[in-house]
């Protein structure tokens, strides 16, 4: 077990041995607290989980976010990114059951509400998706991503290969906009018209693509903008949506769940909310 | 007072070839930083053991657990952190 910094200049061993994976969970649920970050590499599976601030730690280790290192080293290209953004979208956040759309979603007990920054959300552990599956596959993502108009984005990198249209390198770059009620009908346009002119704002020379990720999480997903699609094509950005489909809310308020009938009523405090969820049973 | 020598307009060849090694660090607040740092740690002992890994002689229960900490130093010693409780708690 390490300690560390983030940069892994100082870093220290803490704990010479851990005998299994249950061991970690164990030792993180005892001592490691929501708003810790830490990792956990699974050697010989290839498998790394993560946890990032603001999860309960207990529920992160009943269904950890995990990744496989899967490192592949085929010819990248915009249309293989972008088919992996589409799995990614199917596994991890289209049910609200999944890992990721679990740590978006504020929970059954608040009716189609997100947690706070759900671009954010969304945006480190695609990214974490994307560089676990390709070798040479390089990227940035932003350091302030709320505020200032809510950028929050992925440039995705890689070295062209010879003859390739873009030299040195070809880019692409996924701008993520997620879709939610508490923003008011009025801004959905807004939000997810300003997804594709950023898009198309951060184009660079050699961007492949640009895409505006529109991830819907609003309660009435019927009207999809279609008009956006004529503005997105006369900007050359590839609009993308991705539902999430919303988890199923207590309708009626039961014993171990006492939560709001429909609408999103902050009447629960933070703690009635969370020991209903730990009642439900592990996965 | 600042040189009035005017700058070079072209990097000089092993100029380019010594930026040809540098890669970018890790972007993204701190937590994003760290955990793209143990994923490329990750990637690294993929590439340092495969041949271990081939054989089947890593044991599947093996796991390496790293934990974030802003000042390392810190955390590990006097202060009453949970990684320092745990690192008691794991020497008693």
């Amino acid at each position: 077990m390490i300690l560390s910094n983030e940069n892994f200049l100082t870093m220290y061993s803490i704990c010479p041995t851990i005998g299994s994976l249950d061991g970690a969970f164990q030792l993180a649920v005892d001592h490691l607290k929501s708003t810790d970050t830490f990792a956990i590499a699974q050697l010989s599976q290839r498998r790394f989980l993560y946890h990032l601030p603001n999860g309960d730690v207990e529920e992160w280790c009943a269904d950890p976010t995990a990744c496989e290192l899967r490192l592949s080293t085929q010819p990248l290209s915009a249309v293989r990114i972008v088919a992996d953004v589409d799995a990614f979208h199917e596994e991890h956040l289209r049910n609200a059951k999944s890992t990721i759309a679990k740590t978006v979603w504020k929970g059954k007990n608040y009716p189609y509400q997100l947690q706070p920054a759900p671009e954010q959300k969304i945006q480190i552990p695609l990214y974490l998706h994307l560089r676990a599956s390709y070798k040479h596959l390089k990227g940035i993502v932003d350091e302030e991503t709320s505020g200032k108009g809510g950028r929050c984005d992925i440039r995705v990198m890689w070295n062209s290969l010879a003859g390739a249209r873009f030299q040195p390198f070809t880019t692409i770059m996924l701008e993520l906009k997620v879709l939610f009620d508490a923003q008011g009908a009025a801004k959905h346009r807004e939000w997810a018209l300003s997804g594709i002119t950023q898009a198309n704002d951060y184009r660079l020379l050699d961007s492949e693509a640009v895409y505006a990720c529109l991830f819907d999480a609003r309660k009435d997903q019927t009207d999809q903008m279609l008009d956006l699609d004529l503005i997105a094509t006369a900007m050359n950005v590839h609009l993308r949506r991705y539902l999430m489909e919303p988890p199923v809310y207590n309708k009626k308020p039961v014993a171990t769940a006492k939560g709001p009938k429909k609408a999103s009523k902050p009447t629960l405090n933070k703690a009635t909310g969370k020991r209903a969820m730990k009642l439900k049973p592990a996965k | 007072m600042a040189s009035s020598a005017p700058m070079a307009d072209k990097l000089f060849s092993d100029e380019l070839q010594s930026l040809q090694g540098l890669e970018a660090a890790p972007s993204g607040e701190p937590p994003s930083r760290f955990v793209q740092r143990c994923q490329d740690w990750f990637e690294a002992w993929l590439d340092a053991n495969k041949h271990p890994l081939e054989k089947g002689e890593v044991p599947a229960s093996q796991v390496l657990m790293f934990i974030f900490a802003e000042a390392p130093d810190i955390e590990r010693s006097g202060n009453a952190s949970s990684q320092d409780r745990m690192t008691k708690a794991l020497k008693a």
